[in-house]
């Protein structure tokens, strides 16, 4: 297993949710320039409106009241806005101040804004003022000029920026914290089918992605399907295995045999008889060596996709008809017990089908002994089928029911029997690659196999 | 007889070529598949033996070129591959008969022989003979001497493949393919046990035996 942890940046979740939060306040910030761009020229606007609205009034007093009171009400304005960023004065027709709040007056030529230098004024908050926004107007000689200072754009600019931030703050907190809990909900499962897989990169095949308390969703299915894929490939391997201990072991003393029988050989005694033994010797050992690889074939179970159906029936009645000749000669009866007429045809291969019965015939031919019964039957149940193979010799010892399948079993080691050990063998594998179930009755006497077909049609019937 | 055999293999070609000249065979080979089909047009043999596994053009695929051709000598295919639809595969393809490596030279030439054997366009078969031995096809009867002979259907089919292949060898995975149309490998010797039934009837009471055991190959049924 790598040691690497897994830091939670490399975590989907996690990551994702600083994306969006990262779009989130890109997307804001522009709303706020473009809000904020809006406002100003607003406030502009409206700061322009409000000096033309009282330019009309001094306009209006000036033609009512005369000069004295327009000069005494523009100094009054003066002393008492300057606190509020307005500018106002009157000048006279050589650029003097008579009256307002403004020191000097040098606007010329007259422009829509202007900075604090040009009144001569302190502002209130000489930090967030740049300047005025100016207009003037003529009256009777004089010409009023107002001014409003920009400093309200400074406090809706704070404003907007304070809530910018603290909105951006929240929504990344917010974020974050979700994203890194539904990061942490998928990372911890994502992180536990990669450290699967890493395992079984590394050759243990037999790591398998935890089976969740998680919900049943996507992540769960993958995670099955990594399980289904490593069981087969597990299976696959094991069988690859198997089949090299196999070769290695157990063809090695036939060869040591074959190997001294031919070195001994010699051509002045029984010299065709030493070649046919050692040629016989051969044909055996390629035999099971065939056996084996059939074996192996069929337990990757990748050969019936494309054979027809095949009528249990006729082969089992073939195959007993041509192993009723040798069991005869071996002093036995091979009998026909029940055999339904209307067997299922099953999908199969006809060939591998015969190999089973006769194996199974030829293992009960071989282990009774004369004057025993062979007996096989075939019953349609349902819309599957069991056939059995019973015969009343010796029997199987119980300890060793569970191991006739395996490869080169022999119940008997003591005794020579002909045979390779691989007949049960290949018999069961043929079974499964036909999705059938073939084992040992529990009898008490003699031994009975049983094939079922399909393999849970006791469970179904 | 002509044979052509296609083989790349240097040793198991000589073997072949050998042991089919030995038998006074004229035999041609070829080392590549696009060799052997050029070679199968230009000639007129009469059975071929291709290994599946040569270079330029695989065997099946060169039987197949050599069928789609109109060419319909027959073919032995001989193969290290023995998975359950290979030899599908190979009488599919237009072989005639499929030999698994490592095989007897015996096993070979009873096979060629049996390929060779063209089916003569003569009148409905009703009667097989040899010597004084008589099988009745429309009525299923065997007789020999005059006397009559029961036989189980069984040995009756083994009896006429007998009788059909006379004077030729018959290897005992022949019989059990041809007889039942199986192909599988029995541990025990069923064949033997099968012959052994049938000359019980058809030799034993009579002088002289029709079948006859050839030495590590199979049996053969001559007067």
């Amino acid at each position: 297993m790598p040691d690497t942890p897994h830091i939670s940046h490399n975590r989907t979740g996690f990551r994702l949710s600083l994306q969006y939060s990262f779009l989130y306040t890109i997307l804001v910030t522009l709303i706020f320039v473009v809000a904020f761009l809006l406002s100003q020229h607003e406030l502009r606007e409206w700061a322009h409106e409000w000096m033309w609205d009282d330019a009309e009034s001094f306009v209006q007093m000036a033609e009512r009241d005369g000069s004295d009171a327009l000069i005494a009400s523009i100094e009054a304005l003066g002393r008492i806005n300057l606190t509020y960023d307005r500018i106002y004065a009157l000048v006279d027709a050589d650029g003097v101040v008579i009256a307002g709040n403004a020191k000097v007056v040098n606007i010329t030529p007259l422009r829509s804004f202007y900075p604090i230098e040009a009144f001569g004024v302190e502002p209130a908050d000489p930090e967030e003022t740049t300047g005025y926004w100016v207009q003037s107007i003529p009256i009777n000689g004089y010409t009023i000029i107002q001014g409003t200072s920009d400093h309200v754009i400074y406090e809706l600019l704070e404003a907007l920026r304070t809530s910018l931030i603290l909105g951006v703050l929240a929504f990344i907190a917010v974020g974050l914290y979700l994203g890194t809990r539904v990061g942490k909900l998928t990372g911890d499962r994502i992180a536990a089918i990669s450290d699967t897989l890493d395992m079984a990169g590394q050759g243990d095949l037999s790591s398998r992605v935890p089976a969740g308390e998680g919900p049943k969703d996507d992540l769960e299915r993958v995670g099955r399907k990594i399980n289904d894929t490593l069981e087969r490939i597990e299976r696959l391997v094991d069988v690859q295995k198997q089949i090299t201990t196999d070769i290695a072991h157990d063809l090695r003393s036939p060869l040591q045999r074959l190997r001294q029988r031919l070195e001994k050989i010699d051509p002045d005694t029984d010299f065709d008889m030493q070649r046919d033994a050692s040629l016989d010797a051969i044909d055996e050992i390629v035999e099971t060596f065939q056996s084996l690889l059939r074996i192996a074939e069929l337990e990757r179970g990748r050969l019936l996709e494309d054979h027809g159906e095949t009528d249990v029936g006729k082969v089992l009645a073939t195959v007993l008809e041509i192993y009723e000749d040798t069991a005869f000669e071996a002093g036995q009866t091979l009998v026909t017990g029940q055999l339904d007429a209307g067997l299922p045809a099953i999908p199969g291969n006809a060939n591998l089908l015969a190999q089973m019965f006769a194996n199974l015939i030829e293992n009960a031919i071989t282990h009774c002994p004369g004057g025993s019964t062979i007996t096989v039957s075939a019953v349609a149940v349902g819309s599957g089928l069991r056939v059995t193979i019973a015969d009343n010799g010796p029997g199987i010892p119980l300890a060793e029911r569970e191991r006739v399948f395996d490869r080169f079993y022999r119940s008997d080691p003591s005794r020579y029997r002909k045979g390779n050990g691989l007949g049960l063998s290949l018999a069961k594998a043929i079974s499964t690659a036909h999705g059938g179930d073939l084992s040992l009755a529990n009898v008490d006497t003699g031994a009975c196999f049983v094939w079922v077909w399909p393999a849970d049609l006791m469970a179904t019937s | 007889m002509r044979v052509l055999v296609v083989e790349d293999n240097e040793d198991t070609a000589d073997y072949i070529i050998r042991g089919l000249t030995q038998e006074g065979q004229s035999v041609d080979w070829a080392r590549t598949g696009r060799e052997g089909f050029l070679r199968a047009l230009d000639d007129d043999f009469d059975v071929m033996v291709v290994d599946r596994m040569i270079p330029e053009l695989d065997g099946l695929a060169m039987v197949r070129a050599i069928r789609e051709a109109g060419n319909t000598t027959p073919v032995l295919f001989l193969s290290a591959m023995d998975g359950v639809s290979d030899r599908v595969d190979g009488l599919t393809a237009g072989g005639d008969d499929y030999l698994t490596k490592p095989f007897a030279f015996a096993e070979l030439s009873a096979r060629l022989q049996a390929l060779t054997r063209r089916p003569t366009l003569k009148k409905e078969e009703t009667e097989l003979r040899v010597a004084d031995l008589v099988v009745d096809l429309l009525r299923q009867k065997v007789s020999r001497a005059g006397r009559p002979i029961e036989l189980q259907p069984r040995e009756f089919r083994l009896l006429c493949y007998f009788m059909r292949h006379t004077e030729r060898v018959v290897t005992r995975t022949m019989l059990l393919e041809a007889v039942w149309e199986f192909h599988f490998n029995p541990q025990t010797n069923v064949v033997d046990a099968l012959v052994s039934r049938l000359r019980n009837k058809v030799d034993k009471p009579f002088d002289a035996a029709l079948i006859h055991t050839v030495r590590g190959s199979g049996y053969s049924l001559h007067a």
